[in-house]
């Protein structure tokens, strides 16, 4: 009989749907790893479900297939008749699953891709704000970093300034724009005299000792915005005065509005005093010289006129008005003669003697000379005289020539008012080698305006008559001439920093080795 | 009014329209014998379409790599099987029983002539697991593939 066998029909199916079920549950093992290692991923996940559809549509028919075969073979016909319809609707429903799923990757891979694409933004936008996030820390760091060196600089800065304005000598001050000193530092207060709590209440017009001072600065401020060395004065607490040399600089704020000032003030008393000294000095010596040489000149006649007019007394009867003319003649030309002298000793031009001094002695016989008309005018004398005092080198006489110049000039201070107190001292500043004598009256002091003019040659603020003006400019010379200065104070600064009316004038003279030598 | 609405009215109007003015109501209706051939028929269709709008998909959203290619070979073999399936159904429908002939078991079983087209294909479209066991094996090989490439960038060790 003809016909084709079906037997490689029935084997192929046979075999095929073993197969069938080996690769689809392959290839769902695989899908399921996939979602194993990739949880959140969409796409193997749809691909896992499109696997799982795939499978159970393969297993529905290979198993159907597999049965049906195996029950013919085995002659069960009927049985197989029973399920078909079971497993042909089963695998019908596989399939349409299977298309089902399918049909919605689609739209799900377009979920998927914008999902894809928001995560991709997202990610970009993390890396963008990692990389922000990374700058910023590193620009963070760098600013903490450039923050720490820059506070260290200026912590340097301030403590340089910091020290430059506590530790100056000068004065350093800050004022406001109404000229109220905002700071000061403490050589300012000291030189002042305040407290620094008072420096701070203070203004400029408090401390400036002339008005017009202030309001120069201020101009000069407002014009240039700086005062270079502009001189003035500073009133002290105590009511003195101080030199000072000024230079300022005007501060600004950020709209260029002055708000005040900061100043550097030198005091320059001292140097002034050691200036007018100099002056003063070279003064004396200039004078000293031309006091000298008229000296010269007029000692000769004056020794002639009185040679002749002695000799023309023995020629005239002693009651004869020409022998008594000639008397006035020979007396005043004597006393011509003792103020040449005296110019002589002032420019130094007389001999001296040099022997050992003691200065306590030399005071003792002063006193003593003029002790008598002190008590008649009321002076009380006060001796605080030092007993280890060491002898100096010197003429006596000259000496005792400036203390007894020195005691008649107090007297004369002492006796308009009445009287007063007479205090005389010594000691030794063995530092030094100085030895000191300090002479010192209760007067109305000598004004400020002509201290500086005392020690001139015929400086006299005594009447016409009553004074040469050779006096202190003598006594200056003979101190000069032994290596010794002389100061003076008035009004004096007694004890606990009070001043108190008088004055006083200190003797400064050397302890040399010479004088060891002759004492010896 | 808005879409939405529309769509609810539109939903709701023939329903109401039926409680108002009921006629015959026929419940449940009769599944002839030939039913479930349809729908399986269908459903192969509907498997084809469903195949081919994947395959498209697939390379429409240009996904690269061996996986993806292997899984487009899957969807054209399994549409081919389908297309077989189909023809093997209608084949097997307008086949005469008398054609197949059991002479001692089941495993003897032939074709008998003459040989018909309808004949030829039935006895080939017998064959449809040529078809169907090798597009199975591509699926295997694209998802094998897709895991080796996640797990070697995840560093996981492939099997």
């Amino acid at each position: 009989m003809n016909g084709l066998p079906m037997l490689p029909t029935i084997l192929i199916d046979i075999v095929g749907s073993a197969a069938n079920i080996l690769f689809s549950f392959l290839a769902l093992w695989y899908a399921f790893r996939l979602t194993r290692l990739k949880p959140d991923n969409f796409l193997w996940g749809y691909l896992f479900y499109v696997t799982l559809a795939i499978a159970a549509f393969a297993i529905s028919r290979a198993v159907g297939h597999i049965a049906k075969e195996f029950l013919y073979i085995a002659g069960k016909e009927n049985f197989w008749r029973v399920i078909a319809p079971y497993s042909g609707g089963f695998n019908t429903l596989c399939m349409i699953s299977v298309s089902a799923v399918m049909i919605f990757y689609h739209k799900g891979v377009q979920a998927y891709e914008v999902i894809e694409q928001e995560a991709a933004k997202l990610k970009q936008s993390k890396v963008r704000l990692t990389r922000a996030a990374h700058e910023l820390k590193e620009l963070n760091l760098n600013l903490e970093d450039k923050v720490e060196a820059r506070t260290m600089e200026l912590s340097k800065s301030e403590k340089k300034f910091r020290h430059l304005f506590t530790a100056s000598k000068d004065m350093v001050f800050f004022s406001d724009s109404n000229q109220a000193i905002l700071d000061m530092n403490a050589s300012g207060s000291e030189m002042l005299g305040y407290s620094r709590y008072e420096t701070s209440l203070l203004t400029l017009r408090d401390i400036f000792l002339h008005e017009g001072d202030v309001a120069v600065y201020a101009k000069m401020l407002e014009i240039d915005g700086y005062t270079r060395d502009l001189e003035a004065e500073f009133k002290k607490k105590d009511g003195s005065t101080i030199y000072v040399l000024i230079s300022a600089t005007a501060l600004y704020d950020e709209q260029g509005q002055m708000i005040g000032s900061e100043g550097i003030a030198k005091d320059l008393t001292r140097l002034k005093t050691m200036m007018e000294q100099l002056v003063s000095s070279e003064k004396m010596a200039s004078v000293g010289q031309m006091a000298a040489g008229i000296a010269h000149e007029i000692n000769t006649p004056l020794g002639i006129i009185l040679g002749y007019a002695q000799l023309m007394m023995d020629d005239f009867e002693k009651d004869s008005e020409t022998y008594q003319n000639l008397e006035v003649i020979e007396r005043q030309t004597q006393a011509s003669r003792k103020i040449v002298a005296d110019l002589l000793k002032y420019s130094r031009q007389s001999g001296s003697a040099r022997e050992s001094v003691n200065l306590n002695e030399i005071i003792d016989d002063a006193v003593a000379i003029i002790e008598h008309s002190l008590n008649l005018s009321h002076v009380k004398v006060v001796l605080m005289l030092a007993s280890d005092l060491p002898p100096i080198v010197g003429d006596p006489e000259k000496l005792r020539q400036v203390i007894v110049n020195l005691l008649n000039n107090a007297h004369h201070a002492m006796e308009g008012q009445g009287g007063g107190e007479l205090l005389i001292r010594t000691r030794c500043d063995a530092a030094a080698a100085k030895v000191i004598a300090e002479i010192q009256d209760s007067g109305h002091g000598i004004p400020e305006s002509i201290k500086t003019k005392i020690f001139d040659p015929f400086f006299t603020t005594k009447p016409v008559g009553k004074g040469t003006g050779l006096g202190l400019s003598v006594s200056y010379g003979i101190i000069r001439e032994h290596g010794g200065t002389i100061e003076i104070e008035s009004p004096v600064l007694g004890p606990g920093n009070i001043l108190v009316p008088g004055t006083l004038f200190r003797l400064i003279l050397p302890v040399t080795e010479e004088t060891a030598a002759i004492r010896d | 009014m808005t879409n939405r609405k529309s769509n609810i009215v539109l939903f709701l109007l023939p329903m109401i329209m039926a409680l108002l003015s009921p006629g015959d109501a026929l419940a449940l209706q009769v599944h002839a014998e030939p039913e479930g051939v349809y729908v399986h028929q269908m459903a192969h269709l509907h498997y084809i379409f469903a195949l081919g709008y994947f395959y498209w998909d697939i390379r429409r959203t240009s996904f690269t790599g061996r996986g993806w290619r292997y899984l487009q070979l899957f969807c054209l073999l399994m549409i081919c099987w389908n297309v077989i399936a189909f023809t093997g159904h209608l084949a097997g429908l307008n086949l005469d029983p008398q054609a197949l002939e059991q002479t001692d078991c089941y495993l003897q079983t032939r074709l008998l002539s003459p040989f018909t087209i309808n004949k030829y294909l039935y006895f080939l479209t017998k064959l449809d697991h040529l078809i169907y066991v090798p597009a199975l094996f591509f699926l295997f090989l694209g998802l094998r593939s897709f895991y080796r490439s996640v797990a070697k960038t995840t560093g996981e060790a492939g099997t």
